[in-house]
């Protein structure tokens, strides 16, 4: 569909028509338009509201938790969010199991589950792309070899191979961060192959090729930046998975052990008191679920911006 | 598409070989003497030393591994360390229950995903696009273990619709198939409303409709039968998932599974159950990859030419 040309997009219309355009113009405008596209896109922005709120709290979480999240006050344990309003306890979201403040706990959980994402992305994103770049740009005996590693690693279920790799490590959070980032690996090198068999192919890759330019340079300056924006896409909607992966790790007691404040693990201790205290599974679960749903707003927004021709 | 599916069926072979090294290497990197852990902790270092010899822990690594093959291809899948009983038993006894989950959620799954994505697809932008996009999404974000826990919670305790375990096979099934199938429901969902937005887009169904085909023969003649590529992937891809994933899903119900087998084997450090109950998971999965590279054939067979 053609866009109407109004007052405030003529500008970008115009630089983009122009054939000569200073590159800091047209760097400054592209991230311009980036954003003029996103938040044209209401449901998106709100993901990334949700999310930079949980950015928020996971920095901050030193300074915004009401209480220490490891403190245990027996005679405090399993208060609901009522119960607690009504001693007078100071406890906004109740107490768990052993009395520890609800909140407190969720909001470093926050931290860890940020961690969590950052740390999976960048596994997959540092070791499958290139991977997968130099798979499809090379081609020949390397791209085989490297494809069929990552198929013979596609061929577990995604949780199953985290598990068995944490088993191997040793079961605790870091090493369960790990395992989850190398599960993550095939997917980056997939996509990013499948990108580079494209861009290799293409025209202006033929031009720099017949202007002398080497592999190397050509790599860098053409289809590496070709290839990142489907990767942040996939980042972006991978960062919810691995949260989800790695607090059901958590959660089956495989991940992290207690008395971290995972929220997978806090689940699974909530749960042998779902009858008496329903209040910890609800409230972390719906905790897990909000961030996951604002990351999936934001990353099919960004899909849509930065990759339109994934879009509908 | 004999030749192709030919094809297809031998290049699996050294995926398979390279899984059952990969397995086989990976739990034998797990930490700990798994002949001291059949011993006991009080056993002598004599008896470990006996344990050893009598498993073959004491050959190199690639001894071990031939002799495992040969005994896997006769069908022996080895003992547990902790309960003495054959594994290939009680896989035999498991893994029709983790089937029969998967293919009741895919089913389900599938059948719910296409009529949203198709619902969203038809009505672009309505209110009935957003729900199911909503829904979708919903499906997608909720934790297996959340979704499971709070079902429970609701249908179980709550409002005691439902008995938290039962005798009668398809109450037993309800609670779990949806705690596993949500998030197969919402990824069909989704790849059938892109993959109908980018056909509804060609050329052939602006012909079709310009012929003046009915638009139920544009959708479901034209439309959805070229959608299906996509589509029957993505069922297939979950259908994998769902028989190596549902781990969680088999802890929350108590379903007697191999995800749960699996689960208690890793924590026990059973290395033989571990090492079996991977290596007939990832076999499955390879397969069903397989079957589906097939099925693609034959519903798109351009796919063979290239």
């Amino acid at each position: 569909m053609e866009e109407k040309v109004t007052a405030e997009n003529l500008y970008e219309k115009c630089v983009y028509t122009e054939e000569f355009v200073d590159d800091e113009i047209v760097k400054r405008n592209s991230v311009r338009r980036l954003w003029y596209n996103f938040r044209k896109r209401k449901i998106a922005v709100l993901g990334l509201c949700i999310v930079a709120v949980f950015i928020l709290i996971a920095i901050f979480a030193d300074q915004l938790a009401p209480f220490d999240p490891y403190e245990q006050n027996l005679s405090l344990a399993n208060l609901s969010p009522a119960q607690a309003a009504e001693r007078g306890t100071g406890n906004l979201l109740g107490t768990d199991e052993n009395g520890r403040d609800l909140m407190s706990r969720l909001m470093y959980g926050a931290r860890i589950s940020m961690w969590i994402g950052l740390f999976t992305a960048a596994i997959g994103f540092l070791i499958g792309a290139p991977l997968g770049v130099i798979a499809g740009f090379f081609g020949k005996k390397l791209e085989m070899v490297i494809m069929r590693i990552m198929d013979v690693f596609m061929a577990f279920p995604q949780i199953l191979l985290a598990i068995l790799l944490t088993s191997i490590f040793g079961q605790d959070l870091k090493n369960a961060i790990i395992a989850v980032g190398i599960c993550t690996i095939p997917n980056f090198a997939r996509t990013s192959r499948g990108e580079t068999l494209s861009i290799r192919s293409s025209e202006y890759v033929e031009a720099a090729r017949a202007l002398g330019a080497r592999s190397g340079r050509i790599i860098f300056s053409h289809v590496m930046i070709n290839v990142v924006s489907p990767l942040i896409v996939m980042t972006t909607l991978n960062f919810g998975n691995a949260i989800i992966t790695t607090a059901g790790m958590g959660f089956l007691g495989v991940g992290a052990q207690p008395p971290t404040p995972e929220w997978g693990a806090m689940l699974s201790n909530g749960r042998q008191f779902l009858l008496v205290a329903p209040h910890i599974c609800t409230i972390t679960g719906l905790v897990i679920m909000v961030l996951v749903l604002g990351l999936n707003l934001f990353g099919d927004g960004l899909r849509d911006v930065l990759d339109p021709r994934l879009k509908d | 598409m004999l030749k192709y599916i030919l094809k297809r069926i031998v290049s699996v072979i050294p995926v398979l070989l390279a899984v059952s090294i990969l397995v086989f290497l990976m739990v034998h990197l797990m930490p700990g003497d798994p002949a001291r852990l059949i011993a006991g902790e009080m056993a002598t270092e004599e008896d470990v030393e006996r344990v050893r010899e009598k498993y073959g822990y004491d050959q190199p690594l690639y001894v071990q591994y031939f002799r495992y093959m040969s005994n896997l291809l006769q069908g022996d899948l080895g003992t547990s360390t902790r309960t003495q009983r054959p594994v290939a038993t009680e896989l035999a006894t498991r893994f029709p229950n983790t089937l029969e989950l998967a293919l009741v959620a895919t089913a389900l799954a599938s059948i719910l995903g296409i009529a949203f994505g198709l619902i969203s697809a038809q009505l672009r932008y309505s209110i009935w696009d957003n729900i199911s996009m909503f829904i979708a999404l919903i499906g997608l974000s909720i934790p297996p273990f959340y979704l499971g826990l709070m079902l429970m919670l609701i249908f179980c305790v709550n409002l005691g619709w439902l008995p938290i375990s039962s005798d009668v096979w398809y109450i037993a099934l309800i609670l779990p198939v949806i705690t596993v199938g949500a998030r197969s429901m919402a990824v069909i969902a989704r790849m059938t409303r892109s993959s109908m937005l980018e056909v509804l887009n060609q050329d052939y169904i602006l012909n079709a409709r310009a012929h003046g085909f009915s638009e139920k023969k544009v959708v479901f003649g034209c439309a959805l039968k070229n959608s299906m590529n996509t589509i029957v992937t993505s069922m297939g891809l979950q259908f994998g998932t769902l028989l190596g994933g549902a781990v969680v899903t088999e802890k929350i119900f108590g379903w007697v599974g191999i995800g749960d087998y699996l689960v208690t084997a890793i924590k026990a450090r059973d290395y033989q159950v571990v090492q079996s109950t991977i290596l007939v998971t990832a076999v499955a999965f390879v397969f069903v990859n397989l079957f589906i590279d097939i099925l693609y054939a034959f519903i798109n067979p351009r796919i063979k030419l290239s």
